[in-house]
This record gives C-alpha cells, structure tokens and sequence, in this order.
C-alpha cells in the first residue's frame, strides 16, 4: 500500500547518489585534468489507473487518464569533458592539451590507456612517463646528455644537447574519442575506450581539430566548487523533502490504525 | 446506514492518493524536464435532496463521494541551469524534442543530450535525437547548435535541423517514464513548434515547486486526520445508539 513510501525512497536513494557524485568531484577539485561527473534522473514508469479515452457507461469517454508515477530513477552519470583552466608550472615536462584530445599511456598488461594528465616525468631509462611510472605512448626516450627539452605546439619533441645541438626526438600523438564520455575511468587519471566511446582517433596535435601542446603548464580539475557547493545543499534539501513525504506517509498510516479503537 | 462512513473513507482515499501523485513530484524535483502532476477530484453519486416535510421539494444536491477525476500533467517551463555541456539543450517556450525508440517517437523536455560511438544524438537511455525529416542527427567534432535548432558544421553551413514539435492540448499528454511522452486524441498529434528558442549548454530543470508540493503535502495531511474525525464521531453516534437509545427497559 502507499505507492508514496516507494516513491520517496527512491527519491532518497537517487539525491544520495548525487551527493556521492559530487563529495567525488569536490574531493578532486585540485586533481590534474579531472572531469566532473553529473548525476541526472528521471521518472519512473507510470501506473495507469484508468487510460484515457475509456468509455463509461453514460455513452462519453474519460478525457484523461488517472495515473500516478512510482518515483525516480538514476539516468547517467555523465562525465563533462569542458577544459579545466591552464595552471603555469614552467616544468618543461609538464604538457597541456589546449582542446580536444588524449595523451596514449601503456598500462602494465600491455593495454592502452588515455588521459589528459600531462604530468609526465623522466624514468631512470630516459623514457618519458607518468607519475606512476607508466610510458607515454609513441614511447620518446631522452638523452642522458641532453640539457633542455623542448615539446612545440604541434606534439614534437626536441632536445638541446651540450654541445648545442638539437636532437629530434619524436611526435607525441594524440588520440580523440567520437563519445568520450563513455570512456571508463580507471583511476589514476586514466581511462580506457569502452563500446560506447568509439575507437579511438589518431591525429597531430594543433591539427584537425585537436589541442595545441603548451609545455609548461598543467590542466586543472574542471570542478567549479560553487556549482558543486550548490548542488551539495540542492541534493540535501530534496532528500529532507522526500523524507518528509515518508514521515507523511507514516503518519497517515497510523491515524488509520487508530480509527478502530 | 452508515453513509458517512464511507464517504470520510472516500475522502481519506483521495487523499491517499493525492499523497502518492505529490511523492512522485518530490522524488523528481531534481528530475531534468520533468513536469508536475496535478490530480483533480470530484464529486460523485450526488442525490437531490428534498424537503422534509413533504418529500417532493428538492432543496438542492448531496454528493455522497468524493473520487480522483483525473491527472494531468502541468506543461509550464522549469527553471534553466546553465551547464557549459554543449550537447545540453533546452527548449524556452512550448515545445518538444522527438526521440526516436525503434519504430516508436517519443517526446521529450529533458536536453540532457550525449553522443553514442556512431556519433548520433541520444538521450540517457540511448533513444536518437530526430530532426525535421524524422532522421537521426549525426553530431561531428567542430559542430554547433543555434538558437533556432539548425545544426552547423565547422565552416557554419547548415548539416540539419533538430525538430522541435507542440500539442494542442500538452497537459493531456500521457506519461510514459523515463520523462518521455507521448501524444493521445486529447493532446491531438505533434505539430512542428515556431515560437521555441534551443538554448545548447543549458538544461531545463524540473518544474516541481517544492514549496507548494510541501504546502499541498501538510494540507492533505491535516485533511486525512479531520476526516478520520468524521469516521470516529459516526462511530460513536452508533455506538451510542445501540448502547443507549435501543436499551428496552
């Protein structure tokens, strides 16, 4: 009985994971090119007491239906892949992608892995990589003897060497995703291509519509903590309601069980 | 006999009921382009009622029962959010975008928009965005939407245009979940919309007012507790009458 009972707890369950997407987001408001999830809903199906149109007995039709909604439900979660703000570091091996695009790193098992974290390091060997260790992928080994490292917009690298030359030492390539929100986050600022995201799409950084490289700065989180402060009160506020209807609905219920004495 | 009785029990329903419909609006209140149920009530059974000293001067109607009449959907505007999320759209004005499900169109206010891997528009559950010639929408990289639906590609050329429909009758649409709609005789078909706006980076929020949702709440409460009054008092006037006025002395 009380469909309404039903229908608040999920309306409790849905604002209780939206504060768990945005506790989430504000606990990586400063992680290196983190992208904010959105929680978003919708209705459920509809219990339809009487269907529109239904004749009655007097030789008319109901005009419209008697009908009641069984509560809410979580859509999506949603990634937004909006460009966080470009923090200047003066790292030279700190790369940003100024657009569209996803720097390829090698997970240990051999698969390939994207990501927008452009905080890459140089390993014992010369390789560059992440801060986990990971390689960039068209891998580009620096020379020991190499005292500068130059990346130019368009993903080549070069390096000066102490005697004043320039070595050229590869172009880092970018890769692009149809539907990157259906890429899958696997943590570590990584994520892998998923059948909804599409193959991925190689291309030259500055070219056909993917992001210049800008050595020396960093990519932000794209956290706005106003906007996730907001939401935070607005799934509070939504929970108390629906909680409310649960107290109604208790309460209704317990005045019937006082009718019979 | 006791006529009362079942009329407060009625009532104490309807109110039951109107409890459910407001849940359902409470649970969508963060609900992208949900609209707001309104339940309606009405009399029923009235009698005439005649005058008690000859029994054939009607003085007037009774109702004995009070049932939900219907349920219809408040079609007004909910508030816009601006998101930055391109693929966000939102209608200002009447109007609704059409999704397509198989053979089935839907209709729709919620602009939550995303890409599938083939590139086509779809909503959360994967229903593509159609435009005006009923086909869906291919968005590729560098594409914009403007304010009257066109789809442009990179240069500003026009690719297609996303179709936006209006009913006649929008509150007699009928509900289908997962904030779809679809037409019936009383909304009357879909008719290509003219006096829309799409907003891309915003969403339309719900239209849940949870003030007047709580106001209708705490009202519909008090209104179930006075008519378990009535159930009581008529219970006691019987109680009385078998105990006392029958009592054979």
């Amino acid at each position: 009985m009380m469909i309404s009972l039903y229908s608040a707890a999920t309306g409790m369950w849905a604002q209780q994971y939206k504060l768990d997407t945005v506790s989430n987001n504000l606990a990586n408001v400063d992680t290196t090119s983190y992208k904010k999830l959105r929680a978003e809903f919708q209705d459920l199906v509809y219990q339809y007491y009487k269907n529109a149109g239904t004749p009655t007995a007097q030789n008319s039709i109901i005009p419209t239906g008697i009908y009641v909604g069984h509560g809410v439900r979580l859509s999506a979660t949603t990634r937004i892949f909006t460009i966080g703000n470009m923090e200047h570091t003066g790292n030279a091996l700190d790369l940003a992608i100024a657009g569209d695009g996803f720097f390829q790193i090698q997970l240990q098992d051999g698969r390939i892995a994207y990501t927008r974290d452009g905080s890459f390091k140089i390993d014992s060997e010369g390789r560059i990589v992440t801060a986990n260790g990971l390689t960039l992928v068209p891998n580009i080994v620096v020379p020991n003897d190499a005292v500068a490292i130059n990346v130019s917009p368009d993903g080549i690298v070069s390096a000066e060497m102490q005697d004043g030359t320039v070595q050229n030492l590869g172009t880092i390539v970018l890769v692009r995703f149809v539907n990157p929100a259906g890429l899958k986050a696997i943590g570590d600022n990584l994520y892998v291509q998923t059948v909804a995201s599409g193959e991925p799409i190689e291309g030259t950084p500055n070219q056909d519509g993917f992001g210049a490289i800008q050595q020396g700065y960093l990519e932000k989180s794209n956290v706005d903590v106003v906007k996730e402060m907001v939401d935070m009160i607005i799934a509070q506020r939504a929970y108390e309601l629906n909680a409310r209807t649960i107290q109604t609905a208790d309460d209704m219920l317990r005045t019937v069980s006082t009718l019979k004495r | 006999m006791v006529r009362a009785i079942y009329t407060a029990a009625m009532g104490m329903l309807s109110d039951a009921f109107k409890l459910d419909s407001t849940a359902n609006n409470l649970a969508n209140v963060d609900t992208a382009g949900y609209k707001k149920d309104i339940p309606t009530f009405s009399a029923y059974q009235e009698r005439s009622v005649y005058l008690s000293s000859d029994r054939k001067t009607p003085i007037g109607t009774l109702p004995y029962s009070c049932v939900v009449d219907r349920v219809y959907i408040d079609p007004s505007e909910g508030a816009l959010l601006y998101t930055a999320n391109p693929l966000d759209l939102a209608i200002v004005g009447s109007g609704y975008f059409a999704v397509q499900r198989q053979n089935e169109v839907f209709y729709t206010r919620a602009g939550n928009f995303k890409l599938d891997p083939e590139g086509y528009i779809v909503n959360a559950d994967g229903l593509r965005l159609l435009d005006v010639n009923a086909q869906p929408i291919v968005f590729q990289h560098g594409y914009s939407i403007d304010e009257e639906g066109f789809v442009r590609d990179g240069a500003g050329n026009t690719v297609t245009r996303i179709a936006v429909y209006s009913f006649e009758s929008e509150r007699d649409l009928r509900k289908y979940g997962y904030t779809l709609f679809s037409p019936t005789e009383e909304s009357g078909p879909p008719v290509a919309a003219n006096n829309f706006r799409i907003l891309s980076g915003h969403v339309e929020l719900s239209n849940v007012n949870a003030v007047t949702e709580m106001v209708k709440m705490i009202e519909l409460q008090r209104h179930f507790e006075i008519t378990q009054k009535v159930v009581l008092a008529e219970d006691e006037m019987f109680a009385k009458l078998f105990s006392q006025v029958a009592t054979l002395r």
